[in-house]
């Protein structure tokens, strides 16, 4: 569906991306997960025409957007863009907003209903929650049959309650409809629960393109493993907590050094000659404070 | 290998021939530096003219020019720096309506403040009249009061110009870091000495940016230099036209060279004194003691109090004996046509502005930033200097002298000079209301599948329409206010409020029958202030 080869990109002469690649299958959600800096906004951006890549080649549907030779404006691309600050035109009622795009004078009720818009179709963006405002963005891009949609940081400017509905709400508006889009996002927690794949940018690279769990399990390195969650590098290995247990030993290599509460069980810190390691334990009470590590079974 | 960008050429086109239109005639003024002539005797006789300029009027002019800049601009620090930060930080008695109102000198042009002050110290004037209640005529005859001089010329403008220095100082200091200044306080240093290390030098790219406004407007002034008798450069200029136009010429390219060479230098100093601050909010503003509260409403008070009240008292005043005059068909007459050719140059360069910023917008290359910089240069350059300017480059397109009257008896070219001039006024107000507008509107409707023309129709300019008629409006004052440029260029039989006010305040010596024409002038000039403060708050 979207291919993207070696794409590269530089902001007065700072490399910004650097030989980016990846491919999106139809109906996939996928995340572009980084820190800010990491460049995941500026490959959206060429993505949607928006900015012109230096080097590489972005197709969609074995059809060349930009490459060497070519570069589709934006209007030409066929790719929806909900922008983070949603972008919604504030001297137009929800429906012009949402029949922006439209040639044509047609129905577009089944549109407004199902995206809970029919009651605010006459009020102004400024009029709206920032949920609302939100369906009627992705109402507007939707609207136009894209090929591909792209979401810049859909849930950053939602409050934490209002995130997890809407987070589900988009989740299931996008499987249903089988739209292939791409997501950026710089919550682990936002990619992990949406996406088929995740790719994490640092520094304008990928390192690592994989499934939620994948990345989860076999992170490529520390960065990627801290950045869905504790990890610890153990005999040569990144482990998680979960993977390790403890026994009491007097003479045992570890010492334990705090324990908190962590989603049901205890989060162990245990150290030796600096050197920390964490351990999920079901239990807090140690009659030891020395402990000896090994790998669950 | 770079993709080739798709670019969107209209834009680029029109952007290149506004960037043209207003530039290039620029560089004609050039032509002063060159000898040309039909015959030898014609170029000897420019060569001793230009001999003459270089060895006995161009030393003296710059030596005036300089010190009246710096005279001025001193006060313009003195009465704008303190109050500017004395208002972003504390909250005392008016301190509210001085925050707002102290920038309402800046709508009394210099040459009008320059003859208001003489006339309130003239030997008839309203001083005399007040001191007359407490002092013997013998005694203040005795005084020997005479402010028709550089140095009373420079407080007189300072009065005019501070506000430049103080509002952008007031942004500044109302944006800045406050964890700064607390910090500062957390280590027991006192208020004055906080202001002093800390606030004054991360704010001095906010006050060389205000300063080299007011360095502008003094190089720029020609109605109260000449009604002072202070030769500076553009003074200059016009007595050398009055003569022969070849030595103004000359000397006009001479002030292009320098004037573009001391901005230059003054946006590099900017750059590179910007410190990167981070921005946590506006400043709260703090309570003070009512005895150190009536102290900060006086320093705030008095600049506004001389550069505001007094003048406008004193016009009023003036204008009250001669109250007819301002009702008078001929004033009206004056006003509407001088509208008229304001508000064509000011939609003119309005439209020019907004090509220019959707051709950044969309082409987003350094070429698009480099033809508005050029194009915004105009600014900085003298009235007299664009007037010499356009004439030369109307000149050499037709040396027949037929193009007085291809430009409708000039009035065209008088247009099209306003628009060299205030294209930086109309760019810059636009801009700061594009900067509003957040870019992903458009953005948002070119991935909608619309072009670069229906984005702008529909998305873009509905966006910002509201702030495009203030635009309108602030520059069609500039243009009203203008005198120096209107005076070169201007038409047989056409005048404006700042010709008027001037013709008769310098040529006929009457300030009263100036003031009708100043106060109309001056009362435009608030009008289009307030309605600039108020769409600010609507954006």
């Amino acid at each position: 569906m979207l291919e993207v080869v070696n794409v590269s990109k530089k902001f007065d002469k700072q490399p910004v991306l650097n030989a980016i690649s990846f491919a999106v299958k139809q109906g996939e959600i996928v995340a572009l997960l980084g820190e800010s800096g990491s460049g995941k906004t500026t490959l959206l951006r060429i993505i949607a025409g928006l900015e012109a890549n230096d080097s590489g080649t972005i197709t969609v549907n074995n059809k060349v957007l930009s490459d060497t030779t070519t570069f589709l404006k934006p209007e030409k691309r066929n790719v929806g863009v909900v922008f983070q600050d949603y972008a919604l035109f504030p001297h137009l009622s929800v429906e012009k907003n949402i029949r922006f795009a439209l040639k044509s004078k047609e129905n577009i009720e089944t549109y407004l209903t199902a995206f809970e818009l029919m009651a605010h179709r006459d009020k102004k963006p400024s009029q709206l929650s920032g949920g609302q405002q939100q369906r009627v963005a992705i109402a507007r891009s939707l609207i136009v049959n894209p090929a591909l949609l792209l979401l810049d940081e859909p849930f950053s400017s939602l409050d934490q309650s209002l995130k997890r509905t809407v987070r589900t709400e988009i989740a299931s508006i996008l499987k249903k409809e089988r739209i292939t889009s791409i997501f950026v996002t710089h919550d682990p927690n936002d990619a992990m629960q949406i996406a088929d794949k995740i790719a994490v940018l640092q520094n304008g690279k990928i390192i690592q393109f994989d499934t939620p769990e994948q990345l989860y399990r076999k992170p490529k390195n520390m960065y990627v493993g801290n950045l869905t969650g504790i990890i610890n590098e153990f005999n040569g290995e990144l482990i998680r907590p979960e993977s390790l247990r403890v026994k009491e030993n007097v003479n045992g290599a570890f010492e334990i050094k705090q324990i908190t509460w962590q989603n049901g069980s205890y989060l162990l810190k245990l150290e030796n000659n600096n050197h920390a390691l964490f351990v999920l334990s079901e239990t807090k009470t140690f009659n030891q404070k020395r402990v000896e590590v090994s790998l669950r079974k | 290998m770079k993709a080739i960008q798709s670019k969107y050429w209209t834009w680029i086109i029109l952007s290149i021939c506004i960037g043209g239109i207003i530039f290039i005639p620029l560089l004609f003024v050039l032509e002063g530096f060159t000898l040309s002539g039909s015959t030898s005797a014609e170029i000897a006789e420019k060569q001793r003219n230009i001999n003459h300029l270089k060895e006995y009027v161009i030393p003296e002019m710059i030596y005036t020019t300089l010190r009246m800049i710096f005279g001025v601009s001193f006060v313009s620090l003195l009465l704008g720096v303190i109050p500017a930060y004395l208002l972003s930080n504390y909250r005392f008695p008016l301190s509210n309506f001085l925050r707002k109102f102290n920038i309402l000198p800046l709508t009394i042009p210099t040459y009008i403040m320059g003859f208001v002050y003489a006339s309130i110290f003239s030997v008839t004037g309203t001083f005399t009249k007040i001191a007359l209640f407490f002092f013997t005529p013998e005694q203040i005859f005795s005084w020997d009061i005479n402010v028709i001089t550089e140095g009373w010329l420079m407080v007189f403008l300072g009065f005019s110009l501070y506000p430049y220095v103080y509002s952008s100082c007031l942004l500044h200091f109302s944006e800045k870091n406050k964890s700064l200044d607390e910090a500062a306080s957390t280590l027991g240093v006192s208020p004055v000495k906080r202001f002093l290390s800390v606030s004054l030098p991360l704010a001095v790219p906010s006050i060389l940016g205000g300063v080299s406004l007011v360095v502008m407007e003094v190089i720029n002034d020609y109605g109260a230099m000449s009604y002072f008798n202070v030769k500076t450069f553009t003074a200059g200029i016009f007595q050398a036209k009055q003569m022969n136009f070849s030595g103004s010429l000359y000397l006009s390219a001479l002030l292009f060279v320098v004037v573009t060479f001391v901005f230059s230098t003054l946006f590099f100093i900017r750059s590179i004194r910007r410190v990167k601050q981070s921005n946590s909010g506006l400043t709260q503003l703090k309570f003070v003691s009512r005895k150190n509260g009536i102290f900060f409403s006086l320093i705030c008070f008095l600049p506004f109090f001389l550069g505001f009240i007094v003048p406008v008292f004193q016009l009023v005043y003036l204008a009250s004996n001669n109250f007819s005059a301002l009702w008078s068909s001929s004033i009206l007459i004056i006003f509407f046509n001088a509208l008229q050719i304001a508000l064509i140059a000011a939609i003119l360069i309005v439209f020019f502005a907004v090509v220019m910023h959707y051709n950044r917008y969309l082409n987003r290359s350094k070429f698009a930033n480099f033809l508005a910089n050029v194009s915004t240069l105009g600014y900085a350059i003298p009235g007299a200097v664009i007037g010499v300017s356009v004439i030369a480059f109307i000149y050499t397109l037709d040396s027949s002298g037929g193009w007085y009257q291809w430009t409708i008896n000039g009035l065209v070219l008088l247009v099209f000079a306003y628009v060299i001039r205030f294209f930086a006024v109309g760019y810059n107000t636009t801009e700061s209301i594009f900067n509003q507008v957040s870019s992903q509107l458009p953005d948002a409707s070119r991935t909608l599948g619309k072009g670069a023309l229906f984005t702008f129709l529909k998305v873009y300019f509905p966006s910002v329409r509201f702030g495009l008629l203030t635009t309108l409006a602030v520059v069609t004052i500039d243009v009203l206010k203008e005198l120096p440029l209107t005076l070169i260029l201007q038409p047989f039989n056409f005048e404006t409020l700042a010709t008027k006010a001037y013709k008769k305040a310098k040529v006929a010596e009457s300030v009263a029958d100036a003031a009708p024409y100043a106060l109309l002038l001056i009362l435009s000039g608030i009008l289009v202030t307030l309605l600039f403060m108020r769409s600010d708050k609507k954006i």
